[in-house]
């Protein structure tokens, strides 16, 4: 039974939404920090027990102060993003990762250690080495889980946060609605955290089918100023199987990517670290092999593993070993079959909210973002956002104290509830399913987000506006599940958008940002960051420059072919894709 | 294929599966008082449901439910 009349509003002093390791670690600290404060985490399915923090592959890429190289860690990180980071978020990310891991540690989270009592922290992709979640995501947040509520976080599961309600540019509530009963939900909080993850847009790969881009479209709504969206990363994953994930981890431990042809090939595109190289280095090397008509398929080769190697992936992704049995890719605890792999379709990132040093939000107060919710942070993955929720929470602990009862205007609440009731109240129409479907197809050919050309992004950006214009105003539920897919297809919709017009907005190339029709990674005009923001119902793009001065590293100034470019060319690879 | 079964003679409706689902597929039928596979084509195939069964009665494939646009075949 759907019902939407009654009025159910919950008071608060913070609203976190997203129930991964960024919003526990961020309502674990605000709680402590100020155990009178009421938390209350919103989650669209159970907190604990989705999203990529449940499902991931196993690794926390986290540092150490004590035993790792700061400076190097450092320029790894500032390199990787090829200079558009904020160096002050990475320097803090390093500052504070040693004392996260300590409290997640206290808090119940288990790393696996070496017989000598030791973190095992084998190779991962690109410079980094990582510390291993023993026994996988799941039991771990489920042991966060469990301390959060012993403290006093109050856990609101089945609910979908579908808007921010905002008051002369503060951030004074939410709404959403339960995705069981349809009943609609009125938040007034003091301070709203989004932990809402990123968008995925319901790709590949298990437990990235909950990331659909809510926290950026529902702060992008509210006119939060957004950033970051003309990078997009792609992971790999199984093609024919739902396998996965631990690509991290498989690469790490020495996997090799296969061509049609059966050769090894990452050597070439990347001589230093060929199957370990960073994603935003290996997908296109994937995308120049099917270009050369040397794939698909790509394969992963995992079956020269040996028995200890075997025993630390089911010890660290029990259940992605399971799924590898299941599929016969796995038999008598040894890889047997080659795997099939591909790029994942696109995920902008590091992008979203553009917040400051203790992330909260450049222009709506009392509005913070977290872990992939925020813009130019620098660092992705589970540990970034477990710092990221542990410093935003320091600060928004104290906002909280001094900042007034939120007032929430109920005509608003009651506008925003019309937008996102509005497929329930049809009759009949288009099936969220087609509208998730018709995106995906206009955004996931590798020839659009992964080997970027203005026209093909032009004519992908033109599908997008024929979905939002035609398919969105007509799209309909049957009930409330249903109409927590509409919700995310429209956000999607959103998220799309944002991609294509930052994308378009720079003309260069850079990593996660490769085009053909500008080869250049251009230091002299370039060195910008693409912001955008919902100015009266239109999607303004515009470029700023990256504060590189007052920052420790710093590129030369010049104007050079991108060296996955340069690679290429030395290879002499002639095919392009066509041009449509 | 994601979830394939539900064992309806070893489900005791507890609903713990239901609370575990990240994707919202599973509903309990007050009459049968167990569970029920209600929105197939949401399956991710994440294992949560089968692995939280206290009586072993889910079965999970890890075939694809859904059609999902692989980048590189294009």
């Amino acid at each position: 039974m759907i019902s939407q009349n009654k009025p159910d509003i919950i008071d608060a002093d913070i609203v976190v939404i997203g129930g991964g390791i960024g919003g526990h670690t961020f309502s674990i600290t605000a709680k402590e920090k100020n155990p009178e404060l009421k938390i209350i985490v919103v989650e669209k399915a159970t907190a604990g027990k989705t999203g990529p923090s449940a499902l991931v592959g196993g690794r926390y890429q986290g540092f150490l102060i004590e035993t790792d190289d700061f400076d190097k860690s450092f320029q790894h990180a500032v390199e990787e993003d090829d200079y558009l980071c904020d160096q002050e978020k990475v320097e803090d990310y390093l500052n504070y990762s040693g004392n996260v891991f300590r409290s997640l540690e206290r808090w119940g989270v288990k790393f696996i250690k070496k017989p000598d009592g030791q973190y095992d922290r084998p190779l991962s992709r690109g410079y980094h080495s990582g510390m291993l979640l023993d026994g996988g995501g799941i039991p771990n947040m489920q042991a966060l889980n469990d301390y959060a509520r012993k403290i006093g976080v109050v856990f609101l599961d089945r609910v979908m946060i579908t808007d921010l309600i905002t008051r002369q540019n503060q951030v004074v509530g939410v709404v959403g609605f339960n995705v069981r009963d349809g009943q609609f939900k009125t938040l007034r909080s003091r301070i709203v955290v989004l932990a809402t993850g990123m968008t995925r847009f319901k790709t590949i790969q298990p437990g990235h089918r909950n990331d659909t881009g809510d926290g950026y479209a529902m702060a992008y709504r509210a006119g939060a100023e957004m950033g970051g969206f003309d990078s997009t990363h792609h992971n790999t994953y199984g093609a024919r199987w739902e396998v996965g994930p631990g690509n991290n981890l498989y690469v790490g431990l020495g996997g090799y990517f296969l061509n049609a042809l059966g050769e090894r090939f990452m050597h070439k595109y990347h001589p230093e670290l060929a199957e370990r190289a960073p994603f935003v280095w290996l997908s296109p090397s994937f995308c120049i092999e099917r270009m050369e008509r040397r794939a698909p398929p790509i394969y992963l080769d995992l079956r020269h593993f040996t028995p200890d190697k075997i025993e630390t992936l089911w010890q660290s992704v029990p259940y992605a070993m399971t799924r590898y049995e299941r599929a016969g890719i796995l038999k008598n605890n040894k890889f047997v079959e080659l795997i099939e792999y591909t790029p994942e379709g696109p995920r902008p990132m590091p992008c979203g909210v553009v917040t400051g040093r203790g992330y909260e939000s450049k222009n709506i107060s009392g509005l913070f973002a977290v872990g992939d919710a925020t813009s130019q942070k620098g660092a992705g993955g589970l540990a970034a956002a477990a710092v990221s929720g542990v410093i935003a929470a320091l600060s928004a602990a104290e906002k909280a104290k001094v900042t007034p009862a939120p007032e929430v205007d109920m005509e608003q609440a009651s506008e925003l509830k019309k937008a996102a009731f509005s497929p329930l109240e049809r009759q009949d129409g288009v099936e969220p399913s087609h509208v998730i479907l018709a995106v995906q197809e206009a955004i996931h050919p590798y020839s659009v987000a992964i080997i970027r050309h203005g026209r093909r992004m032009e004519k992908a950006l033109k599908e997008i506006e024929t979905i939002r214009d035609n398919l969105l105003p007509v799209m309909h539920a049957y009930d409330s599940h249903y109409l927590m897919l509409a919700n995310e297809a429209r956000n999607m919709v959103i998220c799309a958008e944002m991609f294509l017009n930052s994308a378009l907005e720079r003309k260069e190339s850079r990593l996660g940002r490769l085009r053909e029709d500008y080869r250049d990674m251009d230091n002299v005009n370039w060195l910008k960051y693409i912001f955008l923001k919902n100015e009266k119902g239109r999607m303004k793009t515009w470029a700023e420059d990256v504060p590189i001065d007052k920052y420790k590293l710093k590129p030369k100034r010049e104007k050079v072919l991108h060296p996955f470019w340069k690679i290429v060319d030395g290879l002499g690879y002639k095919n392009t894709v066509e041009e449509n | 294929m994601g979830i394939r079964k539900i064992d309806l003679d070893r489900c005791d409706g507890c609903g713990i599966c239901i609370e575990a689902c990240p994707m919202d597929v599973l509903r309990y039928d007050t009459g049968l008082r167990k569970a029920f596979i209600k929105y197939l084509a949401d399956c991710q195939a994440c294992l949560l449901c089968e692995m939280s069964c206290p009586v072993n009665a889910i079965y999970v494939s890890p075939d694809y439910e859904r059609r999902i646009p692989v980048p590189i075949y294009y």
